[in-house]
C-alpha cells in the first residue's frame, strides 16, 4: 500500500554485523525479516546499506527471496526471486532469478522485474534485461487462480 | 452422404501456413475461450494492473484455442482491451489469419483485424479482406475474398462486399458476390451459402450444364436438404429449353431395422412429343399407329427401395418402379443404358432365412416402358408367390432338402389377345442327395423327384383349345456329378506355379414326359454356358421339365501363383454327349437331336494385379461353326486409369430361315472403352461401341477432363443410340466442378460410369452397387448422388 | 507328365476352430463355405467361442446390360458377383490378407419374349454362389500351399466396399 511507506521498518534477524560507518553495509544472515506496513520481505541474508543512520537501500540474497504486500486495492501482491534489491528511497524493488510475482488478477515471470511500489508499474525484460517474460491472467469470474 | 472431394492435386502447403511452435487446436469456440486464463509471453513487458500493459518483441498471446502472435501488445487488464501491431498472427479453432495490426477485446471475445488474409482450419477454403470483425464464433468480412484454390493458382474465387462466417454452424454466406473463374466473372449471386467445415449442409449443389439436341439448354441445379441426420432429401428442379421445366427428388431415411430411398420426377407439359409428333404417331415404316396420343401432359417417373429387417431372420424389401409412358425412359435418359431396359419391374416381399432354410412370400409386376414392344411381351405378374427352400446335412455324407414353389400368374395384357392367360402352378421338388469326398475326388450322386400341378383358367380351354385345365406332371431326376483333382508344380518364365487337372463328368437322367399341353408362365430355354454343362433342366422354370440321358465331360486347368496364391489362368473345357433325343421343346424349338452338343471353352487369364482378360467359345460340331465367341479385357492405368475392350458374337440358335427377318447372327460388336490419365491435371476419356453385325456405331464418348486442386472441368461429347429409330443423338456435357463449394461434394461422372466399366476406379468391381433385378430406372436423369 | 492325386488340404492348426463370418449373419454364401470346410475336416463353431475368423468382408451383386440390340434395346446382360473376404487367425493375425474375388456369368435376354429371364436370373446366382465359395476355399487353399503365409505382399489396395444392408439382402433371391 502507499501508506506502507510511511510506517516504521523493522528488521530481524538470526546474526548481524553491524558497521558503524555508511561504507560498509550492515550484513545480515541466518534468515532476515523486513517489514513495514503489509510489506514484508524474507530472505536467508540480507545487506543494508546506511546513511546517516537511516537504511536507504537493502540487497537480499539466498534461498527465494519472498516478498508479499497489500494493494490499494485491497488485493494480495506477493512475489519469489533469487535475489531482491530495495531502493527504499526511490521505492523501486528489482528482483532478478527466476522471478515468479502472483497478483489476484494473474502472475508474471520472467528473469529480471522491475517494481515500483510507488506507481505500481511492473517491468520485465528488454532494456531492463534478463529472458523472456511470461505473464498468466486469470479470467473475469473464476477468482483464486 | 456426401462424397469426399480429392485434395490429392493441391499443395501442401496451406495458404496461411500454419505458425511454428503452435499445434492447430482441434476442439474450441468462444464459450469455452472465455473461461479459460490467458497467457501473455514477450520479450519485456512494462505496466500496471490497473493501466495498460506494454509487452514487445515476439509477443505471444493464448487463451483455449486462441493464440495471438505479434511484435507490440497494449493490453488493458481491467478493461480486456488490446491493440496488436506488426506482424500480426491469429488462429482459433475455426480460422487461422496473418494481418498488420488488430484489435479487440478479450473479454467480450470480440476483435477487428484489417487488411488480412485467413484460412478455414477444417476445410481448405482461404482468402483475403480489407476488415474482419470477429465476435465469439461469427466473423463478417468486408471487401473479401473466398476460394479452395492455392493462392497463386486461382483458378475461381468468390468476390463479396461481405462474407459471414458463422464457424458454430459451420456456414458461410457471401453477400452480392460474384464468382469469378480465372480472370473471368462468371455469375453474380445475390446470396451464396458455402460450407466451412465437413458438415453436412441444406444448400445448393453446384448445377450440371449440359446441351443436347433434344434437350436444347439443360440446366439441372440440385439442392441438398439436411433434414435430420437419419433422414435427408434431394431436389432436382430442371430447365430444358427445348422442352420445359420438370421437378425431381430424392428422400432418403435410415433407421435401427433398414433403410430406403424414394425417388421421383414430375414435369407438367413436355414440349418435346409436339416438336416431334411423328416419333409418337407413326411406327418405323411411318403408318400411324391405331390410338397413339401424344404424351405431353404430366409426365414422370416414380421409384422405391426399401428395406426393412424385422429381426436377424425375418426382412421386407420393396422396389417398386412406375413410369408415365412407354416413351418416357427413352425421352429422359442420358444414357445408352437408360434407353436400353424395356420393362419397368416392381416386386415387394416378406422373406426369412435360416442356416438350413430361406423362404419368402412375394409379388412382381411389369410395366411396359418401350413403345417398340406390347404388354404381351412383357412376363406374367407373380402375384403372389410363395416360395421355400430347405437343404440339411445329415451325418458326414448325406443331404436332403425341398425346393417348393406356389405361384399365381396373371399377365399384364390378358384382355387383349388370345395366347397369354392366368393360371396358377405348384412345384414340389424333394430330393435326397450324398456327398461322398476326399481330398482329390468327389462323387456327388442325387436323386429328386418333381412335382408340379399347374391350374389354369378356363379361357385356355375356350379361346386357346387347351383340353386338359389342372394337368400336372410328375418324374424322377437323376444325376451323379463326379470330379478329382490332380495337382503339379510347374515353372513358367521362371515364375512357380501349382497347376491344378480337374476332369469332372456329370450324368443326368429324366424320363419323357408330355408337356406340350402345358402353358408356359415362367419358363425358356437357358442361355447355352459352362453352368448348362451341369444343370439338371434346360429350361428357366417348372412349365418344361427336360427329358435327359446325357452326359457332360468336362475338365478346368488352373495356375496358382506360389508366391500369393492368385489364380493367374483357369481355362475350362466341356461338351455335352446325349445319348438320346430330347424331346421336351418349347414353341419355335428344334429338338436336342442325339450326339453331342456345343464344345464350351471359358478362360479367365489375370497375369498381374493390372490385367483381367476373359473368354468365352462354343463351337457347334453340328453346324461346324461357333455359337458364341466373346473376349473381354480390362487393364488398370496407374491409379487413376482403365481400359476395357470387348468384342462379342453370338449366333441366333434360334435361326429359321423359312422366318422373315429371322437373323443368323444375334450379336457381333465391339466395344473399347478407356479413362487414361495423361499428367495429373489432365485425362481422356472415350468409348467406342460399334455393331458389326449393323455397320454402325450404337455409342461414342470423346471426352477430357482437367482437374487441378481446387477446378475440374469436363467436357464430354457423346453420340449414342436415343431411341427405337436407332437415330442417334448428340450430347455435348461440360460440367464445371468447384471443388469444395457445393454444400455436399457432387460426384457428376454418374453417366460415365455406366459407359466405362469401372471408370470410377472404387466401383471398379462392380456397377454401382444394384439389386439382382435388372435396373429399375437405369440411367434417368434423377439419379441421385448419395 | 507330372501330375498326382492332390494331397490332403493341408488345413494348419491356427485356422480350426473357424468362424465364418459375414456382414449379413444367415448369408447363404458363409453357410456354403462354412459346411464346405466342415467337410473338409475343419471344425467350424456357428455360435460364440475363440477361433480363427474367414470373414466375409462384403459381398455385392450388379447386374448390368453389356450388349444392345440395333435398337438400343439391351439383349445380353451380365449377372457379376464380387465378395471382399480375409482370414484371421484367433489372436487376429491375418493370415490371408484382405483381397477381392469377382465372378461374372452372361445370359440372353430376349426383348421381344423376356419370359423366363427372372427364372435364369436366379439360376445363374445360386450357381455363382457355390462357385464364389470354391473360388474362396481355393484361395485359402493355395495361400496355405504358398506356405509363406504371413509375408504377403500387398495387394494394390482394394476399395472398401461398405455392405449396404438394403443393397445385399435385396440382392439375395429366395428359392
Amino acid at each position: 500500500r502507499t501508506s506502507d511507506r510511511r510506517q516504521a521498518i523493522d528488521i530481524e534477524s538470526g546474526s548481524a554485523v553491524y558497521s558503524t560507518d555508511d561504507s560498509r553495509p550492515t550484513v545480515l544472515a541466518g534468515g532476515v525479516t523486513i517489514t513495514q506496513g503489509t510489506l514484508r520481505i524474507t530472505s536467508s541474508t540480507a545487506e543494508i546499506t546506511m546513511r546517516n543512520g537511516e537504511a536507504v537501500r537493502a540487497v537480499l540474497r539466498g534461498g527465494p527471496v519472498r516478498m508479499s504486500q497489500q494493494l490499494d486495492d485491497g488485493t494480495p501482491m506477493n512475489s519469489v526471486s533469487s535475489t531482491a534489491d530495495y531502493d527504499m528511497q526511490a521505492d523501486v524493488v528489482v528482483l532478478a532469478g527466476n522471478v515468479s510475482v502472483q497478483q489476484s488478477r494473474g502472475s508474471l515471470n520472467g528473469e529480471r522485474v522491475t517494481y515500483n511500489m510507488r506507481s505500481g508499474q511492473v517491468a520485465s525484460g528488454g532494456a531492463a534485461g534478463g529472458g523472456r517474460v511470461k505473464m498468466r491472467i486469470l479470467p473475469k469470474n473464476s477468482g483464486t487462480p | 452422404a456426401e462424397d469426399e472431394e480429392d485434395w490429392s492435386l493441391c499443395p501442401l502447403q496451406d495458404a496461411v501456413p500454419a505458425f511454428e511452435g503452435v499445434t492447430t487446436p482441434t476442439a474450441g469456440n468462444s464459450q469455452t475461450r472465455v473461461q479459460q486464463p490467458t497467457d501473455i509471453e514477450g520479450d519485456a513487458l512494462e505496466g500496471s494492473e490497473d493501466a495498460d500493459t506494454l509487452v514487445q518483441g515476439n509477443v505471444q498471446l493464448r487463451r483455449g484455442d486462441q493464440f495471438l502472435g505479434t511484435d507490440r501488445l497494449v493490453y488493458n487488464q481491467t478493461t480486456g482491451q488490446y491493440r496488436a501491431d506488426g506482424s500480426v498472427r491469429y488462429q482459433d479453432s475455426g480460422m487461422r489469419i496473418v494481418a498488420d495490426s488488430a484489435e479487440g477485446n478479450q473479454d467480450t471475445d470480440s476483435h477487428t483485424i484489417n487488411d488480412l488474409q485467413y484460412q478455414l482450419v477444417r476445410r481448405r477454403g482461404n482468402g483475403g479482406a480489407d476488415r474482419i470483425s470477429l465476435n465469439d464464433d461469427r466473423g463478417a468480412l468486408y471487401g473479401a475474398t473466398y476460394s479452395t484454390c492455392d493462392p497463386d493458382q486461382r483458378a475461381w474465387e468468390l468476390r463479396a462486399r461481405e462474407i459471414d462466417i458463422d464457424l458454430a454452424k459451420g456456414r458461410g454466406v457471401a453477400r452480392n458476390a460474384t464468382l469469378r473463374v480465372g480472370k473471368v466473372p462468371v455469375l453474380y449471386v445475390p446470396y451464396f451459402p458455402f460450407p466451412t467445415d465437413d458438415r453436412r449442409q441444406t444448400g445448393l449443389l453446384y448445377p450440371s450444364i449440359s446441351s443436347s439436341s433434344r434437350n436444347g439448354f439443360d440446366w439441372k441445379q440440385p439442392i441438398y436438404l439436411n433434414l435430420a441426420p437419419n433422414y435427408d432429401a434431394t431436389l432436382y428442379p430442371r430447365f430444358m429449353s427445348k422442352r420445359g421445366v420438370q421437378l425431381g427428388g430424392e428422400f432418403r431415411w435410415l433407421y435401427g431395422q433398414g433403410s430406403g430411398t424414394v425417388s421421383g420426377a414430375w414435369m407438367p407439359k413436355d414440349d418435346l412429343p409436339g416438336n416431334r409428333p411423328e416419333r409418337y404417331l407413326q411406327d418405323f415404316n411411318g403408318n400411324p399407329i391405331p390410338g397413339a396420343t401424344l404424351p405431353e401432359d404430366n409426365r414422370g417417373q416414380f421409384g422405391l427401395t426399401a428395406i426393412h429387417n424385422f429381426d436377424s431372420t425375418y426382412y421386407a424389401s420393396a422396389n417398386l418402379g412406375w413410369v408415365s409412358d412407354t416413351h418416357y425412359l427413352e425421352d429422359f435418359s442420358n444414357s445408352l443404358y437408360g434407353v436400353s431396359s424395356y420393362f419397368v419391374q416392381s416386386d415387394v416381399g416378406v422373406f426369412g432365412r435360416g442356416q438350413y432354410w430361406n423362404a419368402g412370400i412375394a409379388a412382381n409386376h411389369y410395366q411396359l416402358a418401350d413403345y417398340t414392344l406390347s404388354d404381351a411381351n412383357l412376363p406374367y405378374d407373380r402375384l403372389p408367390r410363395v416360395f421355400g427352400h430347405w437343404a440339411q446335412p445329415f451325418g458326414r455324407w448325406f443331404e436332403a432338402g425341398v425346393d417348393g414353389e406356389l405361384v399365381r400368374f396373371r399377365h399384364a395384357s390378358y384382355a387383349g389377345q388370345n395366347t397369354l392367360f392366368d393360371g396358377s402352378r405348384l412345384d414340389v421338388k424333394p430330393y435326397v442327395a450324398a456327398n461322398f469326398d476326399g481330398a482329390s475326388w468327389f462323387v456327388h450322386p442325387k436323386l429328386a423327384w418333381r412335382y408340379s400341378q399347374w391350374e389354369l383358367d378356363n379361357d385356355w380351354q375356350s379361346r386357346a383349345g387347351l383340353t386338359e385345365l389342372s394337368p400336372s406332371r410328375s418324374l424322377p431326376i437323376t444325376s451323379v456329378d463326379a470330379g478329382m483333382y490332380f495337382d503339379r508344380n510347374t515353372t513358367v518364365r521362371g515364375e512357380r506355379y501349382l497347376q491344378t487337372f480337374e476332369p469332372r463328368l456329370f450324368y443326368l437322367r429324366v424320363p419323357y414326359r408330355d408337356q406340350s399341353g402345358i402353358p408356359l408362365f415362367d419358363t425358356a430355354p437357358m442361355t447355352f454356358s459352362w453352368g448348362q454343362l451341369f444343370r439338371d433342366n434346360r429350361y428357366t422354370g417348372p412349365d418344361r421339365q427336360t427329358d435327359a440321358n446325357q452326359l457332360t465331360i468336362a475338365a478346368t486347368t488352373r495356375f496358382i501363383s506360389e508366391a500369393d496364391g492368385r489364380e493367374k489362368l483357369a481355362v475350362s473345357l466341356g461338351q455335352i454327349r446325349y445319348f438320346e433325343d430330347s424331346r421336351v421343346i418349347t414353341p419355335g424349338e428344334s429338338r436336342v437331336a442325339e450326339g453331342k452338343s456345343a464344345w464350351i471353352v471359358d478362360a479367365t487369364f489375370a497375369p498381374s494385379d493390372r490385367w483381367l482378360i476373359n473368354g468365352a467359345y462354343q463351337w457347334d460340331p453340328k453346324i461346324r461353326g461357333q455359337d458364341l465367341a466373346s473376349l473381354r479385357a480390362r487393364y488398370l492405368v496407374g491409379d487413376r486409369g482403365i481400359v476395357n475392350f470387348g468384342y462379342r458374337y453370338r449366333r441366333n440358335i434360334n435361326f429359321n430361315p423359312a422366318v422373315p427377318g429371322s437373323e443368323p447372327d444375334l450379336i457381333k460388336q465391339a466395344d473399347i472403352s478407356f479413362l487414361y490419365p495423361i499428367t495429373e491435371n489432365w485425362s481422356v476419356v472415350g468409348r467406342y461401341y460399334y455393331s458389326l453385325l449393323d455397320k454402325k456405331p450404337l455409342e461414342q464418348i470423346a471426352g477430357v477432363q482437367w482437374e487441378s486442386c481446387c477446378l475440374a472441368v469436363r467436357a464430354v461429347a457423346r453420340r449414342y443410340l436415343r431411341d427405337r429409330s436407332g437415330e442417334l443423338n448428340d450430347a455435348l456435357q461440360l460440367e464445371v466442378e468447384l471443388k469444395g463449394l457445393g454444400s455436399a461434394g457432387q460426384k457428376t461422372e454418374r453417366v460415365l460410369r455406366r459407359a466405362i466399366l469401372g471408370y470410377d476406379r472404387d466401383d471398379l468391381y462392380l456397377v454401382p452397387p444394384q439389386t439382382v433385378s435388372p435396373p429399375v430406372t437405369s440411367g434417368t436423369p434423377t439419379t441421385s448422388d448419395s | 507328365c507330372g501330375f498326382h492325386l492332390r494331397d490332403q488340404i493341408t488345413v494348419p492348426m491356427q485356422v480350426s476352430p473357424l468362424h465364418v463370418v459375414s456382414a449379413d449373419r444367415y448369408s447363404p454364401l458363409a453357410e456354403t463355405i462354412a459346411q464346405a470346410l466342415e467337410r473338409g475336416g475343419v471344425t467350424v463353431i456357428r455360435e460364440g467361442g475363440e477361433g480363427a475368423v474367414l470373414d466375409i468382408v462384403a459381398e455385392q451383386w450388379g447386374d448390368t446390360p453389356i450388349s444392345v440390340d440395333a435398337l438400343g434395346r439391351s439383349q445380353e446382360f451380365s449377372l457379376r458377383y464380387a465378395v471382399i473376404f480375409e482370414l484371421r487367425d484367433a489372436a487376429g493375425t491375418v493370415l490371408v490378407p484382405r483381397q477381392t474375388i469377382e465372378l461374372a456369368r452372361d445370359y440372353v435376354q430376349n426383348p421381344t419374349n423376356a419370359i423366363g429371364t427372372e427364372g435364369e436370373r436366379e439360376t445363374l446366382s445360386r450357381e455363382l454362389r457355390r462357385e464364389m465359395a470354391f473360388s474362396v476355399l481355393r484361395r485359402v487353399d493355395a495361400v496355405f500351399k504358398s506356405g509363406d503365409v504371413q509375408q504377403q505382399n500387398p495387394p494394390i489396395p482394394q476399395p472398401a466396399i461398405t455392405p449396404n444392408p438394403a443393397d445385399e439382402a435385396a440382392g439375395n433371391p429366395g428359392g
